[in-house]
């Protein structure tokens, strides 16, 4: 049997109210599954405990059969997490940057300075790779983040919000790139609240609201869910976070 | 139909003081215990102070002239300060290009933000004074009440000048660089205030005296009915009417004349700084001139990034090196002794005083000053490994540094060379603890990160350099009371340890 490129059973996570209740989620390999949800629907928070970064406090998260919580590191080996919010170090240049993340995730140094040369022209770096990143724009930073992580050539790329910030053609790079990754049999969990992207751009939509997956699969499927064959995404999406939430099964 | 006025600046007032609150409400339960028991100590010294002044019964012109030298040396401090308060002002908060876009006279924004710096400004000197001030009142003399009137009245005056600084540190060095060049402008009022103030340790006895001789000179035209304006502030310190009046009415006067004069400049800096950062601050290139060269080891990759943004952060080096001035006084009267095991005691407690202080800065910028947490944390290797690495790339600058000053102390003493590697060891270890205990991780949201409890965690640091570099200047001159210092720093760093360990993502 394949294993799933993400498998997640029962998954728990409390702050002041819990943030993820119960969520189910199976992400096959070699697609782009998009996740969806209001704003504190709890994809983050699923997305951050996937990368490693948050502790469930229950449930299971499995990437490509790695169970996340007792092989942390081979899990980490595995994924690429890219936050909302591209952090990078002000004083480091691109090519510094991308030295440390192939030191970090032990990649080839041959492979590694091949990737780079690659990574940085495809996204228009090239020039600016021996400047400090302090004084990027915030598209420059997205690309360079997103260098990092395709250097590592990871099987799962999460990415939280990739769009946001990006103009028409850094967005449209991205959005290549991103197919280029699956079309390679990579697989790519993105959340947006752009909803024209996951309409254009998902293999499977999910979405999420108060913790708990409500619908999934295709556009069509989604359609026939709802019974709604004509609508826009944004109308189902609309139609779903609104449905009321059922209590999840003991 | 007129339209409304807009927030008043009582409104607009409210609003900072809770954000103040806010960051004050952070301050760590613990911190804040240490910082009363700190409290209670200067009490005593005040009562302590007290009954000397008791016992010695100084004339009322010395009163006043002591008060007035310790004011204009608060004058200095608070200038340093206000200086970095004021460019944070400017562009330090993303609210501000907000607040400017609302329906609000522009310099009541800014009169309501520059008092809050002031405020800021004159708050740990109030913190500073209040052991004293309060032991004197208590003793029936209400007239030292104006020293606080003096002290709100000079982080007036000093935000202004803070402010008209910071605008020409911002016009020549543009908006980047200048939040840099404030702090090392600021530093080096501090340092130049506090050498000032330890001039009678530090100067030659011939100049010492000729200095002593004129200050009692003005001393003698005082109590002959003269009245110099530079003793002003130590007699409004001491409530009399006419210099208070003078002092505290000219003060505000002169921060609201000034604000008015000078909120659309701030306004300005703050738009172009927040408006337009690529045309004001150029990218910079590397100076290394960086090629493609990738290699392997996740060690290595952690070393070499964490010392490269160390070497491109010479703010932190340049800080401790600026703190460890203030120790320059403690060896240059061991230097001059003639017994020369006391000046190489007093070389080996400041070397680990400096250590301390170095590994501290070095310690915390690693460990609070990552810039990419999430990066970290997403990366295959353990937490706790992770830290280990980062402290030791913080901590073996530090270690290499003492080798090389404890190699010039061995010429003069091999056994003082051996107390201050061990110790500096020690110190570097305790100050690397602390940065890992009291790790700021930033919030996602929160880019620039806000200064916690980082006074506070300041105040304890200085501490524990006196506990080790005391040990250590002890231990030399073979004092067995050597202990005594090194147990309460040890018994500092038990305190401050955490209960509990904090489960980090894995």
């Amino acid at each position: 049997m394949i294993e799933p490129a993400l498998a997640i059973r029962g998954l728990v996570k409390r702050f002041d109210r819990p943030a993820v209740d119960g969520l189910d989620l199976t992400v096959r390999k070699g697609e782009l599954y998009t996740l969806l949800g209001p704003n504190g629907a709890g994809k983050t928070t699923t997305l951050r405990m996937v990368a490693g970064l948050l502790d469930p406090d229950g449930g299971t998260i499995a990437v490509d059969g790695v169970d996340v919580a007792r092989d942390p590191i081979a899990a980490k080996r595995i994924v690429a997490w890219l936050p909302d919010e591209p952090l990078l170090y002000d004083r480091l240049t691109p090519v510094e940057y991308l030295q440390f993340i192939a030191g970090l995730w032990s990649v080839p140094p041959d492979v590694a300075t091949q990737r780079a040369r690659d990574l940085l022209g495809v996204l228009g770096l090239w020039d600016h790779r021996d400047q400090r990143c302090e004084g990027f724009s915030r598209g420059m930073r997205q690309k360079t983040v997103l260098a990092g992580a395709l250097l590592r050539d990871p099987l799962l790329m999460i990415l939280d919000e990739p769009l946001t910030g990006l103009d028409a053609a850094a967005a449209r790079l991205v959005k290549d790139l991103l197919h280029a990754r699956v079309a390679d049999g990579a697989t790519v969990i993105l959340t947006t609240h752009i909803l024209d992207v996951a309409e254009r751009l998902a293999d499977r939509i999910g979405i999420i609201r108060a913790g708990r997956l409500v619908a999934e699969g295709t556009l069509a499927e989604l359609r026939g869910q709802a019974g709604q064959h004509h609508s826009t995404l944004e109308e189902l999406f609309l139609e779903l976070v609104r449905a009321p939430v059922e209590a999840p099964a003991a | 139909m007129s339209a409304p006025a807009g927030p008043s600046t009582l409104w607009l007032a409210r609003h900072e003081a809770l954000l103040m609150r806010r960051d004050f409400s952070r301050i760590r339960p613990k911190v804040a215990w240490i910082l009363l028991a700190v409290l209670a100590i200067m009490h005593l010294v005040g009562l302590s102070l007290l009954r000397e002044l008791r016992r010695q019964g100084p004339t009322e012109t010395q009163i006043v002239m002591v008060l007035a030298i310790a004011m204009g040396f608060i004058f200095a401090l608070m200038l340093a300060k206000a200086l970095t308060a004021c460019v944070h002002v400017i562009h330090g908060r993303r609210d501000l290009d907000m607040l400017f876009s609302a329906p609000v006279p522009i310099h009541r924004i800014v009169a309501v933000r520059m008092g809050a710096a002031a405020f800021g400004t004159a708050l740990p000197f109030l913190f500073l004074v209040m052991p004293f001030v309060n032991v004197f009142v208590a003793a029936g003399n209400f007239r030292f009440l104006g020293v606080y009137a003096v002290i709100v009245a000079i982080a007036l005056v000093t935000s202004v000048l803070g402010l008209l600084l910071a605008l020409v540190l911002l016009k020549s060095f543009g908006a980047r660089r200048t939040e840099i060049a404030a702090q090392i402008v600021g530093a080096v009022f501090g340092a130049l205030a506090f050498l000032l103030s330890q001039a009678r340790v530090l100067l030659p006895d011939a100049l010492r005296e000729r200095l002593w001789l004129a200050l009692f000179e003005r001393a003698a035209s005082v109590d002959q009915g003269g009245d110099p304006l530079w003793m002003w502030p130590g007699a409004a310190a001491t409530s009399e009417p006419k210099q208070l009046l003078v002092i505290v009415v000219g003060s505000i006067l002169f921060f609201a004349a000034s604000i008015r004069l000078v909120a659309p400049a701030v306004a300005w800096w703050a738009r172009a700084s927040f408006g337009a950062p690529a045309e004001i601050a150029k990218p910079r290139a590397s100076a290394a001139g960086e090629r493609l060269r990738f290699r392997a080891g996740v060690l290595r990759a952690l070393f070499v990034k964490e010392w490269r943004l160390l070497l491109r952060n010479p703010l932190t080096i340049f800080h401790t090196l600026m703190k460890s001035l203030y120790l320059a006084p403690m060896v240059v009267v061991a230097l001059r002794a003639d017994d020369p095991l006391l000046g190489a005691a007093a070389v080996a407690g400041l070397i680990v005083a400096i250590a301390l202080q170095l590994a501290s800065a070095l310690a915390s910028n690693t460990m609070s000053g990552e810039d990419a947490p999430d990066l970290v944390a997403a990366a295959p290797i353990s937490p706790a490994r992770l830290k280990l690495v980062k402290l030791a790339a913080a901590l073996t600058p530090v270690l290499g540094v003492v080798a090389l000053a404890s190699l010039a102390v061995a010429a003069v003493s091999p056994r003082a060379a051996l107390w201050t590697m061990a110790m500096s060891a020690l110190a570097a270890a305790a100050a690397g603890m602390m940065a890992l205990w009291h790790e700021e991780p930033p919030a996602r949201t929160d880019l620039r990160r806000r200064q916690h409890d980082l006074s506070a965690l300041t105040f304890i640091e200085t501490a524990l350099t006196v506990a080790f570099g005391g040990a250590t200047f002890l231990a030399v001159k073979g004092s067995a009371m050597a202990f005594a210092p090194a147990a309460i720093g040890l018994a500092i760093l038990i305190a401050l340890a955490p209960r509990e360990r904090r489960r980090a993502p894995a």
